[in-house]
């Protein structure tokens, strides 16, 4: 039902193109078309045409580009490992970077990129961990209104930036730095217990910029430091049900998923209709984490999976979903041709993995 | 702009005066006297009653409407006196034709000195054609004769005036009672909107209230919005009164009516500054409408109905002490707007019952009791390709009050008011953002209020005034909203299944005022001086604040007039910026000190010119923040605190036809700066900043045809450009980086256009009407919206072209007998 053995999926799509709402329109322009034979009443197409002549009005959604579609070249993810450090502990840090074509990017050098780099310690992250969008008065300078002490560029290794032990213990022990620039915004027994209990957000800049310096794309991430045991790890690479098909990046390419029956490439009939569902069973990696709650205490959270999709074309339903809603929805396009499907999945506390399938679409 | 205004008044006067010629206009033959009691409060020396007189083709009048209100008891008897008038008929080709006149009753005060002459009033000065004024002159004749056989007498005489209009030029009177004034706290009227003035302004459906948001001052609100950014200040600055009591919406969502029947509004007073003393608790400017059941001397009904909404109103006599009305409206825009647009829902109705009984001669109990119900639900794509997920915004407001009047004449022209009130509002406003997430904010409460006003007119030019204050409002808060992480939990994707958290929490304002203000002219200077003391008590806060505020008017001719105006105002936060869960307890009320100061003039060819300077200092403004504090050994957030500052200042200018001989026409500017002070001494414009803003109006009658188009112009509002984006992978989205408040929206313009064409259907009178709105369909951005990383924007629109075809229809029982004797 799900697919032939050839891997090509046959299945029609069941949706319009333009999703809830375009298939709202799609089915009033049905109507439209419908009425002037029989099924719209008269009353409601004489109210219809006074309404077109004498009431003009109309809003006109303008059509921007979408999150799920890879049409720039743009950065999906950063993956820190490990995700959080004990103070003087180092770790490393990749970047996933796509092309607009698709393409992973993996040599920088052949691809005319290069990757610059930049960790510190940014004063408003601190209270931008209680969820709540801190709002400073003055719009944040980065890392470059923060000490030389508090920040260092990182060096690249194999595409992974390597975080120094020593950078990670000084930002732990900056807690009268982060009292004076958040003024009183955050109590300093507050942040003192932050420190202690929960840690200090050390925040990762990557800037990915072409032969003549001009910059592609930014982004940041953060990474805990933390005397607290056990520390936050990273989820396993996704394991994922592609229209029934096990596929996994276990094995090889750990960015990678293949099908885990070793057949042949994945095929998509155009027009169909995916469904893509990550493996359940997120309890065996999702972990606890210590937070101070509204009132002051310690209290114990806990980590949730996340599931973010991309492609170059096509349709999705969610374009990010959470367990237990984990599925996902994947009209292929119309057109043929090799279309890669990133999913990417968090834990919501700083954890990162990813894999991407190769599909194939035809006709 | 000045010369354009005036150069298309002179043309448009010529050709008034062209067609006046081809019909001659009805000539009085006899219009009664009218007499008040012997215990009649006194009545001013230069006032007068107004009415729209219809004449038959035999010279009897058939219908009698009053445009401009003295007083009910002497306007009740300025339409009996109209109603048995006899008229000399229009003729036209030699044969006589129906017309339309206005009447006006000039009030001689009795065992005075006769009055000036009304300049405005007298046709002669206006340079006008003979044949208009002879009928004037033979009815300021006989009144002059009359006023002195009958002075000394029992009778308060009063000289009629009439100013002739053909009724191919005489504007459409329908449903329009309300006078739209603009005064300095005690100062007289300065500008006076009437009859047609207010309901065929283009762009604002007939409706008079929706008038005010081209007056100068009146910074231009989003999506045609029923709030006002004036002088400078936040929306919530600006109250709205009614019959002295603040109610939360005067206006309906989508550009619609307001809450209450134009026919109800006796005046609506627009403070953008310097309000009176007598009301209180808001510190920029003030809309306070005063109602009445229309004084009608038999079953009287009216009703509009267009392409959105349609209203019905029903009044009639009780007895011959008082009157009595009812009306409801109700908005259908759900029939039509899923024809055109996908995912919107809008509904509003309104219902009043007003009435007033005279209790003998010196007291009189009034009850009006209302309400209002407005629902907008918006559901689309968010942010139009941020996501394909599905957003909803919803809002809705509904009240319902009763008020209770009663009024004592004390004598020698002194009253004494009581006036309660009880209500109830709710303001509900949900936000259910991708993934599901419902952030919503539902405001309940029950208010009260009491008011004690007493007027002492020591002299004509003398008068004071004193009163209470009361108010006390409980809030219910319920808000639900994405569960805050604690310190330490990394900003989460937002999708399905976020959790969410419901809080509620009560809050209870009191406020305790009294005022005192007295109104002194000597020679040409005019001073008021006015003090209120407002009592504050919500929270943690019990505090009071003086409010000391000052007039003065010198009239330098007959024809300018300068004046300056000062004072201090408080308003305390808003019931959620004291919720003791995110708010801040120990907020104080804001305060405001307005100062202004300018000059009148009257022009030749019926123009008037306004022209003042305004300056506003704010302080203890409530400014959002995001702080956490320990308080008793617990973590608390902290929303909002009281520290903010601003300052406000601009210029204002009103040039201004008066409707004579069909044509009115006025142009408003402002030009305005308003900044707040940020933490550091750092100055930015406020939000709503608006440079300039500009309104051009104007509607000429002919041949029963009324045609008129409105322009506004006003500079977009401040935007923070977006310099770039960057990519947070923790949270799975973009954070926009984005400057300070430099850059500006695209400006704003807009055409609006009205034909209204006056109606006969047997016993029925009235108009139809054509509205459109954005005639030239102008973008007019309100916003951006931005793709996902910000590297693309569109417009938000507004308004898009919005036209209406209208029908209103009226009957009355006197008319109809009179026509049908």
């Amino acid at each position: 039902m799900n697919g032939d053995r050839s891997g090509v999926v046959r299945r029609d799509a069941r949706r319009s193109s333009g999703g809830a709402r375009g298939a709202r329109a799609g089915a009033l322009g049905a109507s439209w078309r419908h009425g002037t034979s029989s099924s719209l009443s008269w009353a409601r197409r004489c109210a219809a045409g006074l309404a077109a002549l004498l009431s003009l009005s109309a809003c006109e959604s303008p059509q921007l580009r979408r999150r799920s579609i890879i049409d720039t070249d743009r950065v999906l993810a950063v993956r820190v490992e490990p995700p959080e450090v004990a103070p003087g502990q180092g770790a490393r840090a990749k970047v996933l970077f796509v092309r607009a074509d698709g393409r992973t990017v993996v040599d920088w050098a052949t691809e005319g990129l290069r990757l610059r780099w930049r960790a510190c310690v940014r004063a408003e992250q601190v209270p931008g961990l209680s969820g709540i969008q801190y709002a400073p008065e003055s719009p944040s300078e980065g890392c470059d209104a923060v000490p030389d002490a508090l920040r260092a560029d990182l060096d690249v290794h194999e595409g992974e930036a390597v975080v120094s032990g020593e950078l990670t213990a000084r930002a732990h022990a900056a807690i009268e730095w982060l009292g004076a620039a958040l003024g009183d915004a955050l109590p300093r027994e507050v942040l003192r217990a932050i420190a202690q209990d929960v840690g200090v957000p050390l925040v990762l800049d990557v800037a990915i910029e072409d032969e003549e310096g001009r910059r592609v794309a930014l982004a940041f991430k953060r990474m805990m430091v933390s005397p607290r045991v056990p520390r936050g790890t990273n989820p396993p690479p996704p394991r994922l049900a592609f229209d029934g098909r096990w596929l996994s990046a276990r094995r090889g390419d750990p960015h990678l998923c293949t099908p885990e029956d070793g057949s042949e490439p994945v095929r998509v009939e155009s027009g169909t209709e995916v469904i893509v569902a990550p493996e359940p069973g997120e309890e065996a990696w999702l972990e606890m984490f210590p937070v101070v709650d509204v009132a002051g205490r310690i209290v114990t959270g806990r980590e949730n999976a996340y599931y973010s999709f991309f492609s170059t074309a096509g349709r999705f339903e969610a374009e990010l979903t959470r367990a237990p809603a984990r599925e996902e929805r994947w009209t292929a396009p119309a057109e043929p041709g090799p279309r890669p499907l990133y999913v990417v999945v968090r834990d919501g506390h700083g954890g990162t993995s990813w894999c991407r399938i190769d599909v194939e679409v035809v006709r | 702009m000045l010369a354009l205004v005036l150069g298309a008044s002179t043309l448009a006067s010529c050709i008034v005066r062209a067609q006046s010629g081809e019909l001659v206009p009805p000539r009085a033959l006899e219009v009664p006297d009218v007499r008040l009691p012997p215990d009649a409060d006194p009545l001013p020396a230069d006032g007068f009653v107004e009415l729209a007189v219809t004449i038959d083709a035999t010279g009897t009048v058939t219908e009698a409407t009053v445009l401009a209100p003295l007083r009910p008891d002497v306007d009740a008897r300025a339409m009996e006196a109209a109603l048995r008038a006899r008229f000399a008929p229009a003729m036209r080709d030699g044969r006589p034709v129906p017309s339309r006149v206005r009447l006006r009753l000039r009030v001689v005060a009795e065992a005075r000195e006769p009055p000036p002459p009304d300049v405005r009033a007298d046709p002669q000065d206006r340079g006008e054609p003979s044949d208009a004024a002879r009928p004037v002159a033979s009815a300021e004749e006989r009144a002059v004769d009359g006023r002195a056989t009958e002075s000394g007498s029992q009778g308060v005489p009063v000289a009629p005036t009439l100013v002739v209009e053909p009724i191919e030029s005489a504007a459409p009177q329908f449903g329009a009672r309300a006078r739209v004034r603009r005064p300095e706290p005690g100062a007289a009227t300065r500008l006076t909107l009437e009859g047609a003035e207010l309901t065929s302004v283009p762009g604002t459906f007939g409706e008079p209230l929706r008038v005010v948001a081209t007056l100068p001052g009146v910074a231009r609100t989003p999506f045609g919005l029923g709030y006002f950014f004036v002088r400078g200040a936040s929306f919530d600055n600006t109250g709205f009164f009614v019959d002295g009591f603040p109610v939360p919406i005067l206006y309906h969502l989508g550009a619609g009516p307001a809450v209450i029947s134009s026919r109800l509004v006796t005046e609506l007073d627009f403070y953008p500054g310097g309000y009176p003393v007598r009301l209180g608790r808001f510190g920029a400017g003030v809309i306070a409408i005063q109602t009445d059941a229309p004084p009608v001397r038999g079953l009287h009904a009216e009703g509009e109905v267009d392409l959105f909404r349609a209203s019905v109103l029903l009044a009639a006599p009780l007895g011959d002490r008082g009157s009595a009305a009812i009306a409801a409206r109700r908005s259908y825009y759900e029939l039509l707007l899923p024809l055109l647009l996908d995912g919107v829902d809008l509904s509003f109705g309104d219902w009043q019952l007003r009435a007033r009984h005279r209790i003998g001669t010196r007291l009189e109990a009034s009850l009006f009791v209302f309400g209002s119900d407005d629902r907008l639900d918006v559901t689309q794509a968010a942010g139009a390709g941020v996501s394909e997920e599905q957003v909803r915004t919803g809002v809705g407001y509904a009240f319902q009050r009763a008020h209770g009047r009663l009024l004592a004449r004390l004598g020698g022209g002194a009253t004494l008011a009581w006036s309660g009130a009880v209500g109830r509002d709710e303001s509900d406003l949900l936000q259910r953002e991708p993934g599901g997430i419902d952030v919503r904010a539902l405001v309940e409460a029950v208010t009260l209020g009491q008011r004690l006003d007493l007027v002492v007119p020591w002299t004509e030019r003398a008068r004071s005034s004193a009163g209470l204050d009361v108010w006390a409002a409980r809030y219910r808060l319920f808000s639900t909203f994405p569960t805050p992480p604690g310190l330490g939990e990394f900003p989460q994707p937002r999708v399905a299944g976020t959790t969410t958290s419901a809080l509620t929490v009560y809050a209870t304002q009191l406020g305790a005022a009294g005022y005192v203000e007295h109104v002194h002219g000597l020679g040409p200077v005019e001073l008021t001086g006015g003090l209120r003391v407002d009592h504050y008590r919500y929270a943690e806060v019990s505090t009071v604040e003086l409010d000391p505020r000052g007039v003065l008017r010198l009239r330098l001719t007959d024809a300018v007039t300068v004046k300056a105006a000062t004072g201090l105002f408080s308003q305390p936060p808003q019931p959620f910026q004291i919720a003791t869960s995110f708010g801040n307890d120990v907020a104080r009320p804001m305060r405001a000190w307005q100062s202004s100061g300018g000059v009148e003039a009257r022009l030749p060819l019926d123009v008037e010119i306004e022209s003042q300077l305004f300056y506003s200092r704010m302080f203890r403004l409530p400014r959002t923040t995001n702080r956490l504090r320990v308080e008793d050994g617990m973590l608390r957030r902290q929303a909002f605190v009281d520290d903010g500052m601003g300052r406000a200042w601009g210029w204002e200018l009103l040039v201004r036809r008066r409707l004579e001989r069909g044509l009115y026409g006025w142009l408003s500017y402002t030009l305005s700066w308003s900044e707040r002070f940020l933490e550091g001494g750092r100055v930015v414009p406020f939000f709503f900043d608006q440079r300039h803003t500009l309104h051009l109006a104007a509607s000429y009658a002919v041949a029963g045809w009324r045609v008129g188009a409105r322009f506004s112009l006003s500079t977009g509002r401040p935007d923070r450009p977006v310099l770039g984006a960057e990519y947070d992978a923790d949270r799975d989205g973009f954070d926009s980086l984005r400057g300070g408040l430099t850059g500006r929206l695209p400006t704003f313009h807009q055409l609006d256009l009205r034909v209204d064409r006056d109606l006969r259907l047997g016993p029925l009178t009235g108009s139809v009407y054509l509205d459109v709105i954005n005639v030239y369909w102008a973008d007019n951005a309100e916003g951006w919206i931005y793709s996902y990383d910000f590297r693309q924007r569109a417009p938000l629109p507004g308004l898009p072209l919005l036209a209406t075809v209208g029908l209103r229809l009226e009957w009355s029982a006197e008319a109809e007998a009179r026509r049908d004797p």
